[in-house]
């Protein structure tokens, strides 16, 4: 391989588990040899390090630009705040703009046709990116500061940092775990448009069916294979109902999962559940599960080729 | 007219937001003084109308929204110039350059609607529209009070301005004047569509679960609705769940003195009741977390002043 | 000398009820105020009201450019108050009920308004939030 192969873990609904399964299939690449790189996109909350009882290290921040008007320079004439579609310059007649950096895009458009260069860039951290490594397995994590709004400009950010280091040694990684937010916001489509496979976790409920449809239809739109693990599936005793309506859909399911108290523990202990030093029941319903969840992933990517 | 909003986030996604809302409408909608408004502002996936659908097919009212700007490319006023992908007029990566035709090529989904190309190409070959970018829906639910939601259409950047829309389109509702209670159920995270949902209520309602990353999420939320200066309670769902966060849980809560609106033990009647798309209140009145969830509301009564 | 701006329905006036939401209102109201005495009054057109994002600064930026120093309002979202206080705009909360302009004007006049810091405004009564708490920490047990 030389390009790393990229899995993005999705799902839409809140709460189904999209972050224990990307902890999961991270911990089975690497025991089976593979170089692997986890990527926490879930700006807003990350929490992949917790599951993974790891530090945060080598915390660098994300700047974005605001606009800093230069007073000497200005001239007053308000052009800069007349083109701003987000009408982040507060422009009274005769005065100087007041940027207003909540609602600022940063789309730069004042720093340029500013007619006296009198705006600079001034740049305000909306949040960090760190590095870590836990279990064999390196991390990138990306957490947006409460009170920014702009997630996918972190998310960005994190996939930048993996063109760089690709670009330093293309073999670095032989596998890239994407684990996104809930929801199908920009910042989810951004990780979604950079994967290879896609895979969206979802729960036996009308909810995790109607937010599933959602995610596929991003995912459709975004033109990406992708195939469904079901979360959970024993709860209610709806799994054998719901794979068969994803199936009428034509929706493709990599595996299921059902419910499980050890993996609730790993969960709160910070150690994967198939992390082989944590010496789980190797047959637990849960640990079985994921065992056939990564047969049939390294199939459908093709890994052993 | 004293009214009030009651936004419901959680930082953490699928803690139980959806489910609390619907019972709590339920509740309040029961008492004969209130006059009460739903919104579901988790525009990107929302799911309140499973649990709240409408009385009747009938007056269910529905608009596409246009609060996405997006660029398009004017061929025919081009010279080919390529000052736009030179000078790299956009910052958002949706400008490349077609070396074969010698014109620029857009990225619709990155385009961010900015007005950067459009005011910087000397021949005027960019032009800024707006495009859907959503939807609006609003009706009467099946339990007598008026529900409305938003749901993003995919690929669109203005999830926060589509939360906007929908409190927006709350006050031109005729039942807008004489309602005192605005429940409002909010998307998972603390970005741009949560502080949208946030910002301007009276009251913040933040759930979270004994978990690791519950614990870790609510800290991140109430972090950011501390922005704000809006009064805010917690509520714990699965309260009796058998984990390390427990203690964590506690100790950051009674250190903090944040008020807690209630407990809500793991309970199957929750699960059950959403599979058969009821609010648990209605569903299960008996079970624990019905009573739980009925005591969460006299408090929050009592803390509001909910009245007329 | 003073000016105070109000949002107001229709066509604005002594006579109109203030309007509630700020960005939204049809026009606001000018009244220029002189030894204590009313001494001017303008009406103009809102025409940021129907746009989708940026009202609250647009709203602003109108106050502004008709020269007001004083805003008396009820509900301002975070825009909104941002921009006025970066304008160094003096904002008093509006008292509960139908108000016209002119009764707005002698409250304001007999000192019977409070002056509003906090970016953020919903309705105030009966939850003792005030204002400048500093950063809300919830309520306290």
């Amino acid at each position: 391989m030389v390009k790393p192969k990229i899995i993005c873990v999705t799902g839409g609904k809140g709460g189904t588990g999209k972050t224990v399964v990307a902890v999961n299939l991270a911990t089975m690449f690497k025991n089976k040899g593979f170089k692997v790189l986890l990527i926490d996109g879930d700006v807003e909350n990350p929490n992949t390090y917790l599951l993974l009882n790891g530090k945060l290290k080598n915390k660098t921040e994300v700047l974005y630009f605001l606009p800093k008007i230069l007073e000497d320079k200005c001239n007053k004439c308000g052009l800069c705040a007349e083109n701003c579609a987000t009408h982040a310059l507060l422009h009274i007649k005769d005065s100087i703009p007041i940027p207003i950096s909540t609602v600022c895009s940063g789309c730069k458009l004042c720093y340029k046709i500013c007619p006296t260069n009198a705006i600079e860039a001034d740049l305000k951290v909306i949040g960090w990116i760190y590095t870590s490594s836990a279990f064999n397995i390196d991390l990138f994590l990306g957490e947006l500061k409460p009170s920014e709004a702009r997630s996918a400009v972190i998310v960005k950010t994190l996939m930048k940092k993996l063109e760089e280091v690709i670009k330093i040694d293309q073999n670095k990684y032989d596998v890239v775990i994407l684990d996104t937010a809930p929801g199908a916001h920009c910042d989810v489509e951004e990780l979604i448009s950079q994967a290879d496979l896609i895979i969206p976790v979802t729960e036996p409920t009308r909810f995790g069916k109607l937010d599933l449809l959602r995610i596929i239809e991003l995912i459709n739109l975004l033109k990406r294979e992708y195939k469904v693990i079901v979360n959970r599936s024993s709860l209610l005793g709806y799994k054998d109902k719901f794979l068969l309506e994803l199936e009428e859909k034509g929706i493709e399911i990599l595996g299921d999962i059902p419910l499980d108290e050890d993996i609730v523990s790993s969960y709160c202990q910070g150690i994967p559940l198939m992390e082989i030093s944590r010496n789980s029941d190797k047959n637990g319903a849960g640990y079985k599960s994921f065992n056939e969840i990564f047969e049939n992933l390294l199939k459908w990517g093709e890994f052993l080729k | 007219m004293n009214r009030k909003k009651i936004a419901v986030i959680s930082g953490k996604g699928g803690v139980g937001k959806t489910s609390l809302v619907a019972s709590l409408a339920s509740i309040a909608h029961k008492d004969p003084f209130n006059k009460i408004i739903v919104l579901d502002c988790d525009v990107d996936a929302p799911n309140l109308a499973l649990i709240l659908p409408p009385k009747t097919k009938e007056n269910i009212v529905s608009y596409d929204t246009f609060t996405t700007k997006k660029a398009t490319f004017l061929e025919e006023k081009c010279t080919n110039c390529k000052q736009c992908y030179d000078e790299h007029f956009c910052e958002f990566g949706a400008l490349d350059w077609d070396e074969e035709n010698n014109i620029p090529i857009l990225d619709y989904l990155a385009c961010e609607g900015c007005g950067a190309c459009k005011v910087l190409c000397p021949e005027d070959a960019f032009e800024i529209n707006p495009v859907k970018s959503g939807e609006i829906i609003a009706y009467e639910a099946d339990v007598g009070f008026p529900l409305i939601y938003g749901k993003t259409k995919l690929g669109s950047t203005t999830s926060g301005l589509l939360v906007s829309e929908v409190k927006e389109h709350a006050t031109g509702l005729k039942e807008f004047n004489d309602a005192n209670l605005i429940l409002i159920d909010g998307p998972p995270g603390i970005g741009c569509p949560v502080i949208a949902t946030v910002s301007g209520s009276d009251y913040i309602i933040a759930i979270t679960e004994p978990t690791p990353s519950g614990l870790h999420d609510l800290k991140r939320a109430i972090e950011m609705v501390n922005q704000f200066n809006i009064p805010f309670g917690i509520v714990i769902n699965k309260a009796d769940l058998k984990s390390a966060s427990q203690k964590e849980l506690n100790s950051y809560i009674k250190k903090s003195s944040y008020e807690v609106l209630g407990r809500i033990n793991f309970d199957l009647s929750i699960p059950k009741a959403m599979s058969y798309a009821e609010p648990v209140v209605d569903f299960a009145p008996e079970s624990e977390s019905s009573r739980s969830i009925k005591e969460i509301y006299k408090k929050l009564y009592l803390i509001l002043s909910l009245k007329n | 000398m003073i000016k105070i701006a109000i949002p107001t329905y229709g066509n604005g006036g002594l006579n109109e009820v203030i309007n509630r939401r700020f960005g939204r209102c049809d026009t606001f109201t000018f009244v220029t105020i002189e030894n204590n005495q009313i001494s001017e009054v303008k009406s103009i057109e809102n025409h940021a009201r129907g746009e989708s994002g940026g009202v609250g600064i647009q709203a602003t930026q109108i106050v502004g450019n008709n020269s007001a120093n004083e805003v008396i309002v009820d509900f301002l979202g975070p825009n909104a108050a941002n921009s006025l206080q970066a304008l160094n705009i003096k904002i008093y909360h509006a008292p509960i009920g139908e108000l016209t302009v002119k009764e707005l004007i002698d409250l304001r006049l007999n000192e019977k308004l409070q002056l509003m810091t906090s970016a953020n405004v919903g309705a105030h009564q009966g939850m003792g939030q005030g204002m400048g708490r500093g950063r809300g920490r919830g309520l306290r047990r």
